[in-house]
């Protein structure tokens, strides 16, 4: 389990890592936190000519306000989304999502937008930039672009990036004053991938949701929007019946794969389920009004 | 707690520190890939994508012109100068191909070559130039349909892919069976698993062509032994040493045979350099000859009407995978020696199938097959208390071997030594508030919660001084005796060195061997220095397997001691002008009996053999050292005797399943056991939880996953779930001391004991759970999914799950 | 702009500091930390497992966080300190979470031992009195196969103890 051999290169400004991204394009991987990317490498699953690590472009590791959101660099560890004021304040999903995530020596080294890039299926974090209305910043040479992270993927393990980008932060919109919100999985065990997932997040308006947003991972080719749960939930009464309703909705829609671990079959059913826990314990939490 | 011992205890039964912690702790256990040699060469091996195939062609040119790679050896080449491996040869002649497959793979991950190189990145980087033409054929994946006429053939030569069949019967059974009230009946299955060390199997071979001899340092649980056997030309003479492992748990004995075989062919083409192969983690999970347990049951007891068991009939179906390579598949036989557990049955039948299929071969797990066989057996005496309406508990106590009938010959004629099991069975219900964890299950079942709650219990032999059925046979009849050393002796200062022969483990060797030899001769711990010798040692030692570990180095310990002490005593004798039977040794010295009159340290007496030969009487040997090598003495008179003794064990398991998701939530879980004396309590402690732990992932997480292919679906940690601390209950652990009758300290081996009951206890509580569904779990790994059908198969039966226990 | 230096095939030097010691070293761009830390920095207590960040026995402090040296290059360790199971005794002298851990029975082969101690020593040096969550979502990340995890919960307690008692 040793890597291929392959061309390192190290840049430390986001300039110079466009660079070479440029240069080499579909020959170079970019490897950040590494704690995808190293695994594939010692399997030599992932077989680069050219490995960009972005580590030491120092000037990508933050998390700061920008206009009503968070916005993260790409080096910055997923450590911080629990220990960052910041982020509890104006983006707590995130810090309950960290909860689910791995472990903290996984997290120490692990970055979010690595995550986001990634696209695991099975992740925590797509999903949650996904309900969240997340939007991701790729630079190339020709200049930066912003995409939605709903729009970032498109199959399994696969981005609508560019070989000759790299996204250099993940900007999380604040949520709503009063916003309740649940992140929900089942894994085989403590911090593995899940099998199932569903982020929900509601706004109560009056005794009405008000707005409803929802994604699912692990239940698919890549973390989703539930759009169809959505619709059905806004301007309605929280209900248990309701509740009901959107989760068979949502296991129907849901196209699940089939491993070792679980069916689609048992992922269907996972789905409904954790679309009801998810939803009860949103509620709970918009009801509190409490965002911080 | 009193100890049956020969001296007076200040240390054993204490919870001392061990005295090997110091290195462990900071990191300076010299490991296997540790080890550095100059020029040394490391090995990547090239292995099958294919579960079944012919090698139609290999070609080694562009890896062996890669720079940096010394040689390429293939199977083929490799044939040529070795034989085939085969650790059961008069059981299941020509079952197995060689340390390398030669013309056919019959397994995924199977090794067809291996590249020496300078370093393991280039040899991995070669290994993949390999290029190889297969002809796929078809795999065996199936046990039960490898036993078919139709089947493709694992071995083209052989009728069909039975390895072996055996039927051993007891009593009457077909009678007995004929004549019971009740007759209780069932199919399990037991998942693929294996003990997965943390640290994975290693090599260094150097041979050495000039000295004409052989050097494999390991990691082998078992040193000494010796694979001159295997080579066409083999060394004048080898030696297989073992350094100190990360966790063995079985896996660490046969499965190294055939990479040291192959290192060791390397180095000589490498003209006698060090050949260093460490098996990673993938090939360990994909191809390292450890999985165990692949089992199918089909299990049938009869009853009276008052619960009395009187008959048992077990129907094992073995998939042992594509070779009998190692001693592995007679772990069908282990249950010989406890077939009826703890029950009092007199009618048994024991029918054995062992088949091979195109998958990783099988190798030794904690345990040697017994936590499955204990597994039907209780979940079959639950089904039968539930029929009958009985408490688990309360047929448990209705069948078991009373404290009076010990010594007791089972039917297979295993002499079961001691015990007390209705006290064990009681000290766990009552430390676990039985009653009231019954009425708690009742509530919670009635507002709709599967809780379920079971109450198990196992034997476990200890103490293995021979091996079972096949390896008689393989000897003629004659038991291959497995005896433990040590040896001891006293510095001029009076502190004792003691030697043991192989590796440090992790279980506690030195550290209850330091508290046994301080204690018998009255001196401090620190006068007392362990050490754990490789193979270059002369005594015979199996070193730990069958949790013999306490039952024969104390035997070893103590026969050394007593010579020593002899001697020490005869010494004196003549130095005090005092006859030997007057003097004794206590608190570091040799005294008059009762204390009274002139003592001489020991010491003294150790010096003056050393440099006063002069003062020794003629008759002693002038050498304040001794070895003892402990052997049975009883014959190997029964299909299964050759355990000395039966630490046995009651776990109480309170369950939860998800109804929605089919997750187990382990609530409660408390232990009471009885391994005898207990040397060091803590220790005992850590070897029950290690053992909870394995079964928890036996049961809840691990499975070598095959697909309809033989494509192994678990060769990552992603996919081999072994539990962490979340999913580990902290267990509640309670002793009953009943010390063995043939020990010399009362001690019982207690390594595999929690392994043995805990996958029952989970598997009999998850069914407890399901029963208000009237559905049945029959696979032993009860993956959330495999739950979540059954109670999905409950609410299609139903019609509708709400009106389940609602 | 710098051009940024080429590493194929060839090796490269790092800087890295090791328990406290500055070291420098020439190693291949794909060398992993664990592999660089292993063989080249004499630092063997850094075991190696599962080489896919799973098992955490190589577990280390990198800049003072736990992390796994299977799941990092050895150049990326260049301007780093590091600190392995060799830094934690102070000669014959354990360090107090090395002393609860014989004193609890919290080991058994001793191979996760190095990783789980160096996670603990950061849990407790940024909370010196961890609930029982806080240590579990620790030694969570770390597998042991031996010990069944209690008596290594048990160390853990002890260890926070003893360094509150300091």
């Amino acid at each position: 389990m040793k890597p291929v051999s392959f061309k390192y290169l190290k840049p430390t400004g986001l300039e110079e890592a466009t660079a070479i991204l440029a240069e080499y394009g579909a020959e170079a991987r970019i490897l950040a936190g590494g704690q995808s990317m190293m695994p594939m490498l010692n399997m030599r699953i992932a077989r680069p000519s050219v490995l960009v690590d972005i580590n030491e472009i120092v000037e990508l590791n933050y998390i700061r306000a920008s206009d009503g959101a968070v916005a993260i660099g790409a080096v910055t560890r997923q450590r911080r989304l629990g220990d960052d004021d910041l982020i509890a304040a104006q983006v707590p999903v995130l810090a309950t999502a960290l909860k689910c995530m791995s472990h903290p020596q996984i997290q120490n080294r692990g970055t979010i937008v690595g995550s986001i890039c990634h696209g695991d299926p099975a992740a925590e974090l797509p999903a949650v930039a996904i309900a969240l209305g997340a939007e991701v910043t790729a630079h190339s040479q020709a200049g930066a672009r912003t995409i939605p992270v709903a729009d970032l993927y498109r199959g399994y393990y696969r981005t609508t990036l560019e070989p000759n980008e790299l996204v250099s932060e993940v900007k999380f919109p604040a949520m709503p004053p009063g916003c309740g919100w649940s992140v929900v999985e089942i894994s085989r065990r403590h911090g593995d991938l899940a099998l199932a997932g569903v982020v929900t997040m509601i706004v109560l308006d009056g005794k009405e949701i008000g707005q409803a947003r929802l994604a699912c991972f692990g239940l698919g080719k890549a973390a989703h929007r539930l759009v169809e749960a959505e619709s059905m939930l806004t301007g309605q009464l929280a209900s248990g019946d309701l509740f009901q309703e959107v989760a068979s909705i949502v296991s129907s829609s849901v196209k699940p794969m089939d491993d070792s671990h679980a069916s689609a079959e048992y992922r269907r059913a996972l789905a409904a389920e954790l679309t009801q826990r998810s939803l009860s314990e949103a509620i709970e939490r918009a009801k509190q009004g409490a965002t911080s | 707690m009193s100890i049956p011992v020969p001296f007076k205890s200040k240390y054993v039964g204490q919870s001392v520190k061990r005295v090997e912690d110091p290195v462990l702790l900071t990191g300076r256990a010299p490991h296997i890939d540790d080890l550095e040699f100059p020029g040394m060469l490391h090995v990547a091996f090239l292995r099958s994508p294919h579960a079944h195939a012919k090698i139609k062609a290999i070609d080694i040119d562009a890896a062996s012109a890669l720079a940096g790679v010394e040689y390429v050896l293939t199977g083929d080449e490799l044939k040529q100068e070795t034989r085939p491996l085969n650790a059961l040869p008069g059981v299941a002649p020509g079952w197995t191909g060689y340390a390398m497959a030669a013309d056919k793979v019959r397994y995924a991950g199977e090794a067809l070559a291996a590249v020496a190189a300078t370093s393991r990145y280039i040899a991995e980087d070669a290994a993949e130039l390999i290029q190889v033409e297969y002809e796929i054929l078809d795999a065996v994946v199936d046990p039960e349909e490898a036993s078919l006429p139709e089947s493709a053939l694992v071995y083209e030569d052989k009728e069909s892919n039975v390895l072996f069949q055996r039927n051993y019967t007891y009593g009457e059974p077909d009678r007995a069976m004929k004549e019971a009230d009740l007759v209780v009946r069932e199919n399990y299955r037991f998942p693929r698993v294996s003990g997965n060390p943390l640290e994975t199997v290693g090599v260094i071979a150097r041979w050495d062509s000039i000295a004409d001899e052989l050097t494999c340092w390991t990691n082998t649980q078992s040193p000494g032994g010796s694979i001159r056997g295997f080579f066409v030309n083999p060394p004048g003479r080898d030696q297989i040493t073992s350094q100190p492992h990360g966790g063995s748990f079985g896996t660490k004995m046969g499965a190294l045979v055939k990479y040291e075989i192959t290192a060791a062919l390397l180095s000589r083409r490498c003209e006698g350099r060090h050949v260093k192969y460490i098996e990673d983690r993938m090939e360990h999970l994909l191809a390292s000859s450890t999985h165990a347990w692949d089992r199918r049951y089909e299990a049938e007891f009869g009853f009276t009407s008052d619960g009395q068991c009187t008959v048992m009939k077990v129907r094992l179906l073995n998939d042992v995978g594509s070779s009998c390579e190692n001693a592995a598949p007679s772990m069908c036989w282990k249950p010989l020696v406890m077939l009826t557990g703890p029950y009092k049955v007199q009618h048994f039948e024991y029918d054995m199938t062992a088949v091979v299929t195109n998958k990783t071969p099988e190798g030794a797990y904690r345990g040697y097959g017994v936590p499955p066989h204990t597994l039907v057996i209780e979940r079959l005496m639950d089904k039968a208390a539930v029929a009958l309406g009985l408490d688990v508990a309360e047929i448990r106590l209705h069948n078991f071997i009373q404290p009076d009938e010990f010594p007791y010959k089972t039917p297979t004629g295993t002499d079961y030594d001691s015990g007390n099991f209705p006290a064990v069975l009681k000290l766990a219900l009552e430390k676990a508030n039985y009653e009231e964890l019954k009425a708690e299950q009742q509530r919670r079942r009635d507002e709709g919660a599967l809780v379920g709650l079971s109450v198990v219990f196992g034997v476990e032999p200890g103490g293995v001084w021979a091996m079972t059925g096949p390896f008689r046979d393989w000897l003629g009849g004659m038991g291959a005796i497995n005896p433990e050393s040590a040896a001891i002796s006293i510095s001029a200062e009076g502190t004792f060195d003691v030697e043991l022969f192989y590796a440090l483990e992790g279980q506690g060797q030195p550290t209850f061997a330091t508290q046994v030899i301080a204690d018998y001769f009255g001196v401090t711990m620190e006068s007392v220095r362990v050490r754990q010798s490789d193979a270059r040692s002369p005594a015979p030692s199996m070193g730990p397997a069958g949790s013999r570990q306490a039952v024969v180095l104390t035997f070893a310990l103590i026969g050394a001691a007593d010579k020593l002490a002899a001697r020490l005593i005869r010494v004196a004798s003549n130095l005090l002008q005092t006859p030997v039977d007057q003097l004794e040794i206590a608190e570091s010295s040799v005294q008059l009996k009762g204390g009274q009159g002139p003592s001489l340290p020991l010491g003294q007496i150790a010096a003056t053999m050393t440099f006063r030969p002069d003062l020794l009487p003629d008759e002693i040997e002038g050498n304040p050292q001794v070895t003892h090598t402990w052997r049975a003495s009883r014959p190997v008179d029964a299909e299964g005797s050759p355990y000395l003794t039966y630490a046995n064990a009651c776990h109480v398991a309170l369950v939860e399943v998800d109804r929605a998701t089919g997750q187990t939530s382990i609530e409660k879980y408390v232990i009471a056991d009885d391994c005898g004396t207990r040397l060091n309590p803590a220790m005992v402690e850590g070897q029950v939880q290690g053992g909870v732990a394995q079964g928890i992932g036996a049961t809840l997480f691990e499975e070598y996953v095959y697909d309809e292919y033989g494509q192994p679906q678990s060769v990552t940690f992603a996919d081999y779930l072994m539990p962490t601390i979340y999913e580990v209950p902290m267990t509640e652990k309670h002793a009953f001391v009943t010390p063995s009758p043939l020990t010399p300290l009362g001690v019982k081996g207690t390594g595999e004991g929690a392994i043995h009951v805990t996958p029952a206890a989970i598997f009999c509580a998850i069914n407890d759970a399901l029963a208000p569904l009237g559905v049945e779990l029959e696979h032993a790994n009860a993956k959330p999914e495999r739950v979540w059908q059954l109670i999905q198969q409950a609410a299609n039966i139903d019609g509708n799950i709400n009106k389940i226990g609602e | 702009m710098n051009a940024p230096i080429d590493l194929l095939s060839d090796t490269r030097q790092v800087t890295v500091t090791v328990n406290g010691k500055q070291q420098s070293l020439e190693v291949e761009g794909r060398t992993t930390l664990a592999d660089m830390l292993r063989q080249e920095c004499r630092t063997p207590g850094v075991r190696v497992g599962c080489e896919h960040g799973v098992c955490g026995s190589c577990t280390i402090l990198f800049d003072g966080e736990p992390m796994r040296a299977c799941l990092m290059l050895a150049v990326q360790a260049d301007g780093h300190e590091i600190k392995t199971i060799e830094s934690m005794a102070d000669g014959d002298k354990l360090h107090a979470i090395q002393e609860a851990f014989s004193e609890e029975h919290g080991l058994q082969c001793g191979f996760c031992t190095a990783g789980i101690i160096l996670s603990v020593s950061e849990l407790l040096e940024r909370c010196p009195q961890p609930s029982d969550e806080q240590i579990y979502e620790v030694l969570g990340g770390h597998l042991c196969r031996c010990t069944g995890y209690q008596q290594i919960l048990q160390s853990v307690r002890l260890a926070a103890d003893m360094l509150v008692d300091k």
